[in-house]
């Protein structure tokens, strides 16, 4: 309602109401309750970056903070992990997996002693079929 | 002593793309229009045969100098001395680069979005977060690249398909545009759109698997290839050559022919601003390098320190030019009159050189 009336009033355009609704659906996203206070602090930080310098400062915000968050790490294992650095497809961390038996390795970003996860060929009876 | 990161070659494959496809967002392709005509298309296909071949050549002599970049191998070529010079003549090429395309993005954005912000607070406003990611190093930078890349790539290719409807295929007319000489023989010249070859001289380093090197050559080479090609075909069948040789940012123009809708309005602002993203991984992966090339030379311990001054150098170069008609002109001699015989000539000459080297010591 109170949507209808700003956009009747000439007071916003629709598509703002739109951006507005779908960033407060987004935020229920949010896993943890407490990042949701980190998260709008840095929502201000933007809205004052495009209000300054529009899309380009948003631009400029997005990478300074990619970059800063690429750079840490938590117990030695990157905190973009498995996107970037891209994790190996043959384990179960990835990004996009390979079937499940395919998934032998253990996250490459773990640094693992052992980087096997599971015995070579899991699907023995096929090869063994193959072979009779 | 500084920890040299080390890449995959799924992050080295998104870097070297980044710098291929952000050459054909800086108007490469009008430049090629311009010299071909409507034979463009035929132009771009045999220099992309061309350039596979130069990178086939490449990764055979590279292959004997694993975890060396192009200063190395001058250095074992020819002494110092040599290192030195090859080593100043491709800082200044990147930096050069560099400049010309914060300077060129900085006077279009002038054009198109912001008309009454001073040229200065743009310039800035692309130092600043680019001067923070190649502070970062390596690492940061393809981190960052590898998440925008995707984005990138998938917008250039809304791009095209988005604009098919105002094809009109009788522009490929006549097929050999001003002619054979200036498609096949003049427009041998036109090399200079895979520029991006010149990043993959000095990646051998940082891989994490130098075997990776051919493999990562091969399939940039030909993603920027696919893109390039690509590029020129949707400019040509949707706009008569000439129209398209007049504008600033070619891919910009079918930019604002796409439409999605009513909800949907100026949506060449979501492409300009991923392409901001492309440009600032670009220009810090171009400073980067600059770095690491003058720690090589003048051995020092850190080069993250040198960030500061380089950055107050482009900032100054970025100034330099008065208008982006003055940008056009000066990229254009830049990238047919230097870059070419860089990157062509030069380069493959220093891998010869010390490839007969490596030979006559081998049978010593």
């Amino acid at each position: 309602m109170l949507g209808d009336a700003a956009v009747s009033a000439n007071i916003v355009s629709p598509v703002l109401i739109i951006i507005v609704a779908f960033t407060g659906i987004c935020s229920f996203s949010i896993p943890d309750f407490s990042l949701s206070f980190t998260l709008r602090i840095f929502k201000f930080l933007y809205i004052f970056l495009g209000y300054l310098f529009g899309f380009l400062g948003i631009a400029i915000g997005i990478s300074i903070q990619l970059s800063i968050l690429s750079n840490l790490h938590s117990f030695g294992v990157p905190y973009l992990s498995p996107y970037t650095p891209i994790s190996n497809s043959d384990s179960n961390t990835s990004f996009f997996q390979n079937p499940i038996w395919k998934r032998e390795y253990r996250a490459d970003f773990l640094n693992t002693k052992r980087p096997m996860e599971a015995a070579h060929i899991s699907r023995k009876w096929k090869f063994n079929n193959k072979k009779e | 002593m500084e920890k040299i990161d080390r890449l995959s070659a799924i992050e080295t494959i998104g870097l070297i793309t980044t710098v291929m496809v952000n050459q054909i967002i800086f108007n490469i392709p009008n430049i090629i229009l311009q010299s071909s005509g409507s034979s463009a298309w035929l132009n771009i296909i045999f220099i992309g045969i061309i350039a596979i071949l130069f990178v086939k050549i490449i990764c055979q002599i590279f292959n004997k100098f694993p975890n060396q970049d192009i200063v190395d191998v001058a250095k074992f070529a020819g002494g110092n001395t040599f290192k030195t010079i090859v080593g100043i003549i491709y800082m200044l090429f990147f930096l050069i680069y560099n400049i010309f395309c914060i300077s060129y993005f900085a006077n279009a954005l002038l054009l198109i979005y912001f008309p009454s912000t001073p040229v200065i607070v743009l310039i800035m406003l692309f130092i600043f977060p680019i001067m923070i990611m190649a502070k970062y190093g390596l690492k940061s930078i393809s981190s960052v690249n590898l998440v925008f890349i995707p984005f990138v790539l998938l917008s250039v290719f809304i791009l095209f398909f988005g604009s098919a409807d105002n094809f009109v295929f009788e522009r490929l007319f006549p097929i050999l545009g001003l002619g054979i000489k200036e498609t096949f023989l003049y427009g041998l010249t036109n090399l200079f759109s895979f520029l991006g070859l010149a990043y993959l001289f000095f990646i051998n380093p940082y891989l994490k698997d130098s075997k990776d090197f051919k493999k990562i050559s091969y399939i940039s080479i030909i993603i920027s290839f696919i893109y390039l090609f690509l590029a020129i075909f949707c400019l040509l069948l949707s706009f008569s050559f000439i129209t398209s040789n007049e504008q600033l940012f070619s891919l910009y123009l079918l930019t604002r022919l796409l439409q999605f809708g009513n909800f949907l309005q100026r949506v060449d602002a979501i492409f300009i601003l991923l392409w901001i993203f492309n440009t600032f991984c670009f220009c810090s992966f171009g400073c980067f390098y600059i770095m690491q090339i003058f720690k090589k030379l003048t051995n020092i311990k850190i080069s993250k320190i040198l960030i500061y001054p380089l950055s107050a150098i482009t900032f100054c170069g970025a100034l330099v030019f008065n208008n982006i008609a003055s940008i056009k002109y000066i990229t254009q001699f830049f990238y047919k009159y230097i870059s070419l015989p860089i990157i062509f000539i030069l380069s493959p000459i220093i891998l010869i050189l010390a490839n007969l080297k490596y030979k006559k010591q081998k049978k010593g």
